[in-house]
């Protein structure tokens, strides 16, 4: 009861800036709480969807014909396997949506409904949730991923066509739905999965058959290994032991590692989860300003009262008391309508990403994270009030029974006579000048707005507007087109008419594989002109024993340049050495490269990799155009890589999403940053308003002042976020990237870009300062007036 | 005949007062003429100052019209009123109401600046000139925290003479003085007026009244009396003391 009339007096007197406080509170809450559910979730439900969908802790793809029951006796003997469940698919190297008009360059993978369609979910018409009880498939019908929708725009009912022989016919199977893959279903990956019936997988493995040589795919043993439980092993010592102990590296094609298929599934969420949260930790601190300056204005605002109780008895901790638990109502007040906020913005979310990640991951807010998170945010604040009010106990009744404010006095270097040139610029100049601590915080609010948005800005930059940087981080060497023909004539003809079109600038061949580099199997990018590879230290493996890894391989192996490491291929083992580290973010980074003259010591009298050749051209910008023509000359004679990626769409989409996102963020702290402080600046500055008004001064001339005030002061905040983020982006993002296996990112921006997030913060400070200090013209030169 | 510069017809100014109306100024006309130094006197509460603050358009009557030069003041709009401050009116309150961040000079050349018609370097010496004339040249680089009341109040006269006003208005311009700031305040205004600048003070305080050429009395919110007298000379201060004592005196003063 004590403090109960004071703190309702108080709240009352400073509802706007406890308004604002409020808000920012709940903004930051419903952020923070959706990045904690969005990553949280996904992690958790992925896990749990890729252990129903039975797959391994690593899982190989076994392509040729190898004894299986001896290899399955192998691996059971070891002792770090618990078991080993073979699951047998059919592999196709190229599918067509939609009739025969759209062809994907990209291998689908056929699972059998009756082998293991109970371990997946099949989603209802909309995608809100899923079957209980799904209608058995029939013959001649499949159930694709979500994410068909988002890279093709697919719908139930379309097909999915698939060629069994070069040139030969498609079989044509209709889309009965679709399935919840959280093995293959994100967008992002190129491999994809598809259930039929055991009967249609026959037909195709007789089709296949009668292909022969010329069969676009092939039946395909899944060795899914289970480590024995309470094993204490990484996924790459469990992947040495198995390797270095039974035949299976020498069978396999590819394979991979549960938490690589768990890091390519969420690679999307995982991205914008980190950038998000780096935003909130923005918006904390920038919160924590505006808190700060609000409670020092409101102590200057309300220091003849405080002055008077504490004449009348209260004590320090008493008014401090008052302030701590007005902000903790509104803090408590902020999250506590924060939280169910977030989980709207959840659920949408996770509708929205349903198509690209192929996952309904549950909506529901994870309430221990949360609440650790949000307590530690209340904690944070609450000791920065406790700190921000020490200046309550230095009131002292005497000053307040004086009218509490105190002399105006500054000296500063920066001082500059007001001229009449540009008069309000040096009014408001005068005014940061004077009184420079009020509005420290909007300038570093500014500048951490103008850092967030200019590092976004980026990001986007890098991008570029078609994906091409994120393409060239993922691609180990740069190229505009490559093609593989399956004859020589065809290769004449091709690269005479890409000479005539676009002018060949450089050539070289290419192609991946996979390979065991220190018993660990990655994949293998062979080129035929190592210079190509894009390299971050060290030299290119120019010679037949040198490779280069990316910075991923040489963490998880522990070697450097210098280090000598044993690679297996086909069965062969021979000792390399690590030349360089490059940039390939494939496989999330698993890679290494390899020079061709290197790779071929391995296939001596053996069989020939088929390579693509890929260009540079003189002039790119008709690789697109060029790539359309030549497939739909050349059709199956041809196979086009156009160093372009299905998921990159998906990526700057989301990335624009994302950019509205923060501006429309950006604004509201904005706005609330400037209505904070403008408020408290206006109170401050009735005075002095007054006298001008009573010298002539205008409304319009003073708001004017006013509002370059925050101009000038976002101007300098500005400046120095562009800074800020030309210093720390690239370590930050580099940071954030590598979890995806990009190592280094490297940002460049054209001046007017580097400016322009700070004209934006600096035009919405302008505005919003304008805006509120509509009140100036409530101000009239009668409050001078003394009766 | 003198001419009228200002002229106010059926003024009136209420205030909300319990639920009730409290008329502070009730139908006031008066005309102000050019050359006077012009000097409203009442009783505590009569409404002096609010006629003041009425007639200057710093506050908005309830009723009634103010003209200045024959324009209607009351009715002006916002930007309008501030060009006539700018230009025609200045005002020196009982206060100082210096802007606390500028320095005397600045405070001067501020308003200076407002005028169209001279350069910065035209106001900036003016101004000086101005602060010099009011002895206050070795301080006009000093924060209004930073110099005396008298001090102060001299660099908002000198302010409120930078635009050479129509009519400078002085609500108890000595009201927060000492004897001697009082009396030098008071000097400047009369030199002014003796070099023909219109004046138009509030005041309570005989020695200050003494400089007027014409007294106006107001009671209850109406003008009831009035007195002319010859321009202020030194010589004849105590005599010109008595008078206004015994105008007063029939004002019931």
């Amino acid at each position: 009861m004590k403090y109960f009339n004071l703190l309702r007096a108080d709240m009352k007197s400073q509802k706007g800036s406890l308004t604002g406080i409020f808000m920012l509170v709940l903004i930051i809450t419903a952020s923070l709480c959706a990045v904690i559910s969005v990553w949280s979730n996904s992690n958790i439900y992925e896990k749990e969807r890729i252990e129903r969908a039975e797959y391994g802790d690593i899982a190989y793809w076994i392509m040729n014909d190898t004894n299986q029951d001896a290899l399955v006796e192998q691996l059971e003997a070891l002792d770090e396997v618990e078991r080993v469940k073979v699951q047998e698919i059919i592999a196709f190297n190229r599918y067509f949506v939609k009739g025969e008009t759209e062809g994907v360059e990209g291998s689908i993978h056929l699972l059998s409904w009756e082998d293991c369609g109970q371990n997946f979910q099949i989603y209802r018409e909309g995608m809100g949730g899923f079957l209980e009880q799904p209608e058995e498939l029939r013959d001649g019908e499949v159930y694709v991923s979500p994410s068909f929708c988002a890279l093709y725009d697919v719908q139930a009912g379309d097909t999915l066509n698939l060629t069994a022989k070069e040139g030969g016919p498609a079989e044509s199977f209709i889309i009965k739905g679709f399935f919840e893959d959280p093995v293959a279903g994100s967008a992002m990956m190129g491999m994809k999965q598809a259930i039929m019936t055991e009967h249609d997988m026959q037909k195709l493995s007789g089709l296949l058959d009668e292909a022969g040589a010329e069969a676009q795919g092939q039946r395909v043993s899944v060795f899914h290994l289970f480590r024995a439980e309470n094993s204490a092993l990484s996924a790459g010592e469990f992947q040495k032991i198995v390797n270095a102990e039974t035949d299976l590296a020498a069978a396999v094609g590819f394979s991979y590692g549960k938490d690589t298929i768990v890091g390519f599934m969420l690679i999307l969420y995982n991205i914008f989860a980190g950038f998000l949260l780096v935003f909130v930790v923005v918006l904390l601190v920038v919160a924590l300003l505006v808190i700060g300056h609000s409670i020092s204005s409101g102590i200057e605002q309300n220091y003849v009262d405080m002055g008077i109780l504490k004449a009348v008895g209260y004590t320090q901790r008493d008014l401090r008391t008052v302030w701590l638990l007005q902000y903790l109502f509104v803090i408590l007040g902020g999250m506590g309508i924060g939280i169910p906020l977030s989980t709207l913005a959840v659920r949408k979310i996770n509708s929205l990403t349903v198509t690209v990640t192929g996952l309904l991951v549950p909506s529901k807010i994870p309430v221990g994270n949360s609440l650790l998170a949000l307590g530690a945010i209340l904690l944070l604040i609450m000791t920065f009030i406790c700190v921000k009010t020490v200046g309550i106990g230095r009131i002292t009744p005497i000053r307040a029974i004086r009218g509490g404010a105190e002399d105006v006095y500054f000296k500063s270097r920066f001082m500059a006579p007001i001229r009449k040139g540009g008069l309000h610029f040096w009014l408001a100049y005068r005014q940061l000048v004077s009184g420079k601590k009020q509005y420290i915080s909007a300038c570093l609010v500014a500048a951490l707005l103008v850092f967030f948005l200019s590092l976004t800005d980026r990001m986007g930059a890098w991008l570029g507007p078609d994906g091409k940087g994120l393409m060239d981080s993922f691609s180990a060497s740069c190229y505009d087109l490559g093609i593989k023909c399956t004859d020589e004539e065809t290769a004449e003809e091709i690269e005479a008419l890409l000479e005539a079109r676009a002018g060949i600038k450089g050539s070289y061949q290419f192609v991946m594989n996979r390979a065991s580099v220190g018993q660990i199997e990655y994949l293998m990018n062979i080129i035929s002109e190592p210079d190509y590879f894009n390299m971050l230290s060290g030299r290119s493996c120019l010679y037949q024993n040198e490779i280069v890894v990316t910075q991923s391989v040489a963490d998880e192996l522990r070697i450097g340049i210098g280090d000598t490491v044993p690679v297996s291929f086909g069965g062969k083992e021979l000792d390399f050495i690590v030349s360089g580290i490059y940039q390939c973010a494939n496989d999330m980074g698993e890679n290494f490269g390899i020079a061709k003259e290197g790779f071929e010591q391995f296939t001596e009298n053996g069989e020939e990799e088929s390579y693509y050749t890929y260009y540079l051209f003189e002039d790119a910008s008709g690789a697109d155009e060029l790539a359309r023509y030549l497939e739909e000359t050349y059709g199956d004679k041809i196979f086009v890589d156009e160093n372009t990626w299905s998921g990159v769409d998906i990526i700057l989409l989301a990335l624009s999403a994302f950019m509205v996102f923060m501006y429309l963020i950006t604004i509201i702290f904005i706005l609330i940053t400037v209505t904070l402080t403008g408020s408290k600046v206006l109170y401050k500055e009735q005075h002095d308003l007054g006298v001008y008004k009573s010298l002539g001064y205008s409304s319009g001339k003073l708001r004017l002042a006013f509002a370059l005030r925050f101009g000038i002061v976002s101007a300098a905040g500005s400046a120095l976020g562009v800074l800020l983020s030309a210093a720390l982006t690239d370590m930050l993002a580099t940071a954030m990237l590598r979890m995806c296996g990009i190592s280094r990112f490297t940002s460049s921006l054209s001046p007017f870009q580097m400016a322009l997030p700070g004209i934006i913060v600096c035009a919405l400070f302008f505005l919003f300062a304008w805006s509120a200090a509509g009140r100036v013209k409530k101000v009239e030169p009668g409050i001078l007036i003394v009766e | 005949m003198k001419k009228v510069i200002m002229k106010a017809e059926d003024l009136c100014k209420s205030f909300a007062n319990n639920g009730g109306q409290n008329h502070v100024l009730d139908m006031v006309g008066l005309e102000i003429y050019e050359g006077d130094f012009t000097v409203i006197m009442g009783s505590s509460g009569a409404g002096k100052s609010t006629l003041l603050y009425a007639l200057s358009g710093m506050d908005k009557p309830t009723g009634g019209e103010v003209y200045y030069r024959e324009r209607p003041v009351s009715r002006l709009k916002e930007k309008d009123m501030a060009a006539l401050r700018a230009g025609e009116f200045g005002f020196v309150f009982q206060q100082a109401h210096l802007v606390s961040n500028l320095t005397l000079l600045e405070n001067v050349t501020a308003a200076g600046f407002l005028n169209r018609h001279k350069s910065g370097k035209e106001v900036t010496e003016r101004a000086e000139a101005l602060l010099s004339r009011m002895n206050v040249e070795n301080a006009m680089h000093r924060l209004p925290s930073q110099v005396s009341g008298g001090e102060a109040q001299r660099a908002a006269i000198a302010r409120a003479m930078i635009n050479e006003p129509g009519l400078l208005f002085a609500d108890e311009p000595t009201g927060a003085l000492n004897k001697r700031n009082t009396q030098e305040v008071l000097n400047l205004l009369t030199e002014l007026n003796a070099e023909g600048q219109n004046i138009l003070m509030v005041t309570h305080d005989i020695k200050a009244a003494v400089r007027a050429t014409r007294l106006l009395y107001l009671e209850d919110g109406k003008v009831i009396g009035e007195m002319s007298m010859q321009p202020y000379c030194k010589e004849d201060a105590k005599s010109r003391e008595k008078q206004v004592d015994a105008w007063l005196a029939s004002m019931e003063w």
